[in-house]
């Protein structure tokens, strides 16, 4: 189990009394898609931010691509998640005061890129993802649709080798969340970076070749590849 | 409704605890002030009317002049009612402090007693205040018991004194003793009790100014502190009109919660003052009688401070857009228009046509009144304009910003300033009033440290003996002056330590003597004839000017090269003005040996200038030879010259203290409000950090949005005040120099604030914004 580019190994996470996660171990291939479903409040949030580095576990350990992600400071794990990961969230994640370029050049900018060099490859992957024409508007001026676009756009601008997405369609119909959806495993697929993607919806799930369910802080099965 | 909206205030979990202490400590400490200051007043103009009161009248003594001139019995010039014969020296005490010394000789047992004496002391007898009596029973000043007049056998009351700490004795004579040891002392009747500060012109104007001074920021502070939460309140709201709640009923939330806010204020603000009072009384800085604790006043003015901002509060919630259907999500950016420069520009055109009328002289008529108001108008219009046209500025500078940025700290920055630049530049609006007004202030009220002694003369450290200079003054209606005068001279020139001796023609001009023109009707001048040595003293240290016939005047109107007839036969060339005054009427300095007679004669010399080694012990045996041959004079430190000083200097301290409060109190609104936008945004932020973004980034981002609009103001105010202040001295014909240093200290205290007020902000960024995507609320 040593080819994977994420290796979780017994995760455990307490918020208080709460235990959100009892002991996960799980592998990711390098180019793989999987989906963590499970009902609410199963841990499932949890777990992608301990495979990313956002939360420290408790106990357990996670590697990625052979780095032991506990083992880093804060800083070293926020330069980490700038430059190999991206990341789509529910919603609130564009920063509100910056037009949706500024949003998907603001993590090139950050990692010293020239502003006009960052502007032009934003807007490369704005119309990539048929965002183009709301590049010079606010977040709030947008539709979720065409925020969750954006924000593809920024997780993948840094040229990422893991997207983690939670609950990417929660917020849009059906019909937004399967072109959603459709945009991110495209791009993902054709520039062969890992998907995770936390999703309680089977339909979004099978997108992914894997799906791994989550239930009580524990994993509860695994689907295999399809 | 209002039972909900107290259970709401009370429950408003921590950013409502956080909204009621803020406004709770901020009403406290303005309650506290006002009460204070309205103590501290009322205090300083009795102690000024008891001062005047123990003076006696300037009649009693006019009186007394007539009986001496003519050589009548002393009976013939009262009213054969019952009086005292008063007078007034003053002894020196260790640590260069005064012992003001009374001497007091009755008619008979029914003469009238100065208040705070309940039996006028025999002959031979003296009282004295409590402060004097610790004195001479303390070590350190036994050795002055000999020094009194006499033995001290009672006490006075604090009727009779200005504070407690007065050292003051009150000696009993016979009449034929008191008249002979000073010929100066007074007939007085009764002791009239004198009012001499109009209440209404004097106490009621600045206590409602220092009000409004105080009352402003601190209405600001408790808007912000009451928007604190705002968002989150609204959004409860908005959930609650679901079950029939009214939109106005935030307001009444806000209301009720700022009022219970308000009552706890004041209360700690009425315990507060108490507690400034007991140390006050404690340290002897204020009789206890004082300060008046009556409960009417106190709560009157501890009501008026949480009043007013139970008012001011919902007023600022208003500006939160409050929508019915719940809180609007989206976001419009919201430019300003650059026609929010034309009241600036307005007030720019009054003040230069009200500069230029004034320039154009007395033409009397319309002109004469129209130049102040249009000049009132102007700076008021100015004020408002820089409210204006700030925001504009900010949103000017933050667009140019975010297009450019090549950092994305000041690309975060702009961004956010540009969205909304009224929100960036509110928190600064007390700010840029308050630097216009301050260097406007700073370059008008001309330094008065220019001048080494006037540095010190700070009106309550009369520092005797840490001078070089001493100052011997007779009663200027004196009618033997002159020859106390010489006397005085001779035996002073002798005392060891005293290295030399001026005399000072000093005397009042006015337009009745007929013969001196005086450029203004109705003011009186000020005519000083020195020769060369006090004239250097005078013009600290330089004799430049001291040249033959040659004026060195201050007298507004006239410039250098100028001359100015003071009669017929008399008229000199200006060489220059004096630094150290401004204007105060005409005052001439003519070096004494150059001096003109007629000028001489003009007055006599009734005040020497001594210049001495600075010693305590000079000062002492000067003290020693003018109770010996001058009884009756008074021994000051040298400030002839330098009373315009000592109000200058007051000015400025007032001036700073008024400043520090204010700043104080803006920069307290301003932290208020960059704690508050960050746990609003802190969603937001918290999703920055968990996607990579350093924290360090996030704080050069908050520091420079809190600076920017900070800059602005700074700039914005203080370039408009300080051209302002100059064409002001320009207009008063004050070729004073500007405290350019004090008008620079202005930014490094803002900065120092806003190093401050970004701290706190940076500490509540790493709070509110964990890097972990935050759960919906
Ligand atoms: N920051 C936190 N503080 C306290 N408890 C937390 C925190 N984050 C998560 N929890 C708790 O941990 C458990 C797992 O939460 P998590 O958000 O991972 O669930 P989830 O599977 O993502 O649920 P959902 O599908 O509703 O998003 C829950 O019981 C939750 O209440
Ligand atoms: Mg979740």
């Amino acid at each position: 189990m040593n080819d994977g580019i994420i290796d979780a190994k017994g995760l455990v996470k307490d918020f208080g009394t709460t235990k959100a996660l009892r002991g996960v171990t799980l592998t990711i291939r390098g180019g793989e898609m999987v989906a963590i479903a499970g009902p609410s409040g199963a841990g499932k949030s949890t777990l992608l931010y301990c495979l990313s580095g956002i939360l420290q576990p408790d106990w357990g350990t996670v590697t990625f691509a052979g780095r032991r992600l506990e083992t880093l400071g804060e800083a070293d794990r926020a330069a980490l998640r700038r430059r190999e990961f991206g990341f789509v969230f529910q919603f609130g994640q564009l920063v509100s005061e910056l037009r949706a370029v500024d949003n998907v050049a603001l993590p090139l900018v950050i990692d010293g890129v020239r502003r006009v060099e960052a502007t032009h490859r934003a807007l490369d992957w704005l119309e990539r993802l048929g965002a183009a024409d709301v590049a010079r508007e606010t977040p709030d001026e947008l539709s979720g649709g065409e925020v969750q676009r954006v924000a593809i756009a920024r997780a993948l601008v840094t040229g990422p080798r893991v997207v983690f997405a939670d609950e990417p369609t929660g917020a849009l119909d059906s019909i937004a969340g399967d072109e959603v959806m459709t945009v991110l495993t495209e791009h993902a697929r054709a520039q062969g970076i890992t998907l995770v993607v936390v999703t309680h919806e089977p339909r979004v799930a099978a997108y992914m070749h894997r799906e791994i369910v989550v239930r009580d802080g524990t994993v509860a099965s695994r689907e295999a590849v399809r | 409704m209002t039972r909900l909206a107290v259970r709401l205030a009370l429950r408003g979990g921590r950013s409502g605890l956080v909204r009621v202490g803020l406004i709770a400590i901020a009403l406290a400490a303005g309650s506290a002030m006002l009460i204070v200051g309205s103590w501290v007043l009322t205090a300083g103009v009795a102690r000024t009317d008891r001062v005047e009161t123990r003076r006696g009248g300037p009649l009693a003594s006019v009186d007394m002049l007539l009986h001496r001139a003519q050589g009548v019995p002393l009976n013939s010039v009262t009213s054969g009612r019952p009086f005292v014969i008063w007078s007034k020296t003053s002894l020196s005490a260790p640590r260069a402090r005064t012992i003001t010394a009374f001497g007091i000789a009755p008619s008979g047992t029914d003469a009238p007693r100065p208040p705070g004496v309940r039996a006028i002391p025999k002959p031979g007898t003296a009282l004295a205040s409590p402060a004097l009596r610790a004195l001479v029973d303390s070590r350190e000043g036994a050795s002055l018991r000999a020094a009194l007049p006499a033995p001290i056998v009672g006490t006075v009351g604090n009727e009779l004194l200005r504070d407690p700490r007065e050292l003051v004795v009150v000696t009993g004579y016979d009449i034929d003793t008191l008249q002979r040891i000073d010929p100066g002392a007074y007939l007085l009747e009764s002791f009239h009790p004198r009012h001499t500060i109009n209440s209404l012109l004097f106490v009621v104007p600045i206590t409602v100014l220092a009000t409004l001074v105080l009352l402003l920021p601190l209405l600001v502070f408790v808007g912000s502190a009451a928007r604190v939460g705002a968002r989150r309140r609204e959004e409860r709201l908005a959930t609650m009109r679901l079950i029939g709640a009214t939109p106005g009923q935030a307001r009444l939330v806000a209301a009720v919660e700022t009022g219970i806010a308000g009552i706890i204020g004041m209360a700690a603000g009425i315990a507060l003052a108490l507690a400034t009072r007991a140390w006050l009384v404690a340290h002897r800085t204020y009789a206890p009688g004082e300060l008046p604790t009556s409960g009417t006043r106190l709560l009157a003015l501890a009501l008026v401070v949480p009043l007013l901002s139970a008012i001011s509060a919902p007023l600022a919630l208003r500006r939160i857009g409050m929508s019915p259907l719940g809180v609007d999500t989206r976001r419009h950016r919201r430019s300003v228009s650059p026609w929010r420069w034309w009241l600036l520009a307005l007030g720019w055109t009054l003040f230069v046509a009200g500069a230029l009328l004034a320039t154009r002289g007395d033409t009397g008529g319309w002109r004469t009144s129209a130049s102040p108001l249009l000049l009132t108008g102007g700076v008021v219009g100015v004020a408002l304009g820089l409210i204006g046209a700030g925001p504009w500025l900010v949103q000017q500078g933050a667009q140019l910003v975010e297009r450019r940025a090549a950092r994305p700290s000041s690309l975060l920055a702009a961004a956010r300033l540009s969205e909304d630049p009224r929100a960036g530049f509110r928190p600064v609006t007390v700010l840029v009033v308050t630097v216009f007004v301050a260097t406007m202030l700073l370059v008008l009220i001309p330094a008065a440290r220019r001048s080494p002694t006037a540095s010190q003369a700070w009106p309550w450290t009369q520092d005797v003996t840490a001078r070089p200079d001493l100052q011997v003054t007779w009663n200027p209606i004196r009618a033997d002056a002159a020859l106390a005068v010489a006397a005085a001279r001779d035996r002073l020139a002798r005392v060891q330590g005293v290295e030399a001796i001026a005399p000072l023609h000093a005397g009042t001009l006015s337009p009745r003597t007929g013969d001196v023109p005086i450029p203004w009707p109705g003011t009186d001048g000020h005519v000083v004839v020195a020769d060369c040595t006090t004239f250097a003293a005078l013009v600290h240290g330089s004799s430049r000017d001291c040249r033959p016939g040659v004026l060195t005047a201050v007298a507004s109107g006239y410039r250098a090269g100028d001359s100015l007839t003071l009669g017929p036969s008399l008229s000199l060339t200006v060489a220059g003005q004096l630094p150290l005054l401004d204007r105060a009427g005409v005052l001439a300095l003519v070096p004494g040996s150059f001096a003109p007679p007629q000028l001489r004669d003009l007055h006599d010399v009734s005040t020497l200038w001594l210049r001495t080694d600075g010693s305590r012990a000079t000062a002492l045996r000067v003290q020693a030879a003018i109770l010996a041959v001058a009884p009756g004079s008074t021994l000051e430190p040298g400030r002839t010259l330098q009373y315009r000083s000592i109000w200058i200097t007051t000015t400025r301290w007032l001036l700073y203290t008024v400043l520090l409060v204010v700043l104080s109190l803006a920069a307290c609104s301003l932290a208020v409000t960059v704690v508050d936008q960050i746990f609003d945004r802190r969603r937001s932020l918290a999703t920055l950090r968990a996607v990579g973004t350093p924290l360090s980034l996030l704080r050069r981002a908050t520091m420079l949005e809190v600076g920017a609009p900070l800059v602005a103001a700074t700039v914005l105010g203080a370039v408009n005040g300080s051209v302002m202040g100059f064409v002001f001295t320009r207009l008063n014909g004050n070729s004073l120099a500007v405290p350019w240093l004090d008008v620079l200290a202005l930014p490094v205290f803002i900065a120092a604030a806003w190093l401050a007020v970004s701290a706190i902000g940076l500490a509540a960024l790493g709070r509110a914004a964990p890097p972990v995507p935050l759960r919906a609320t």
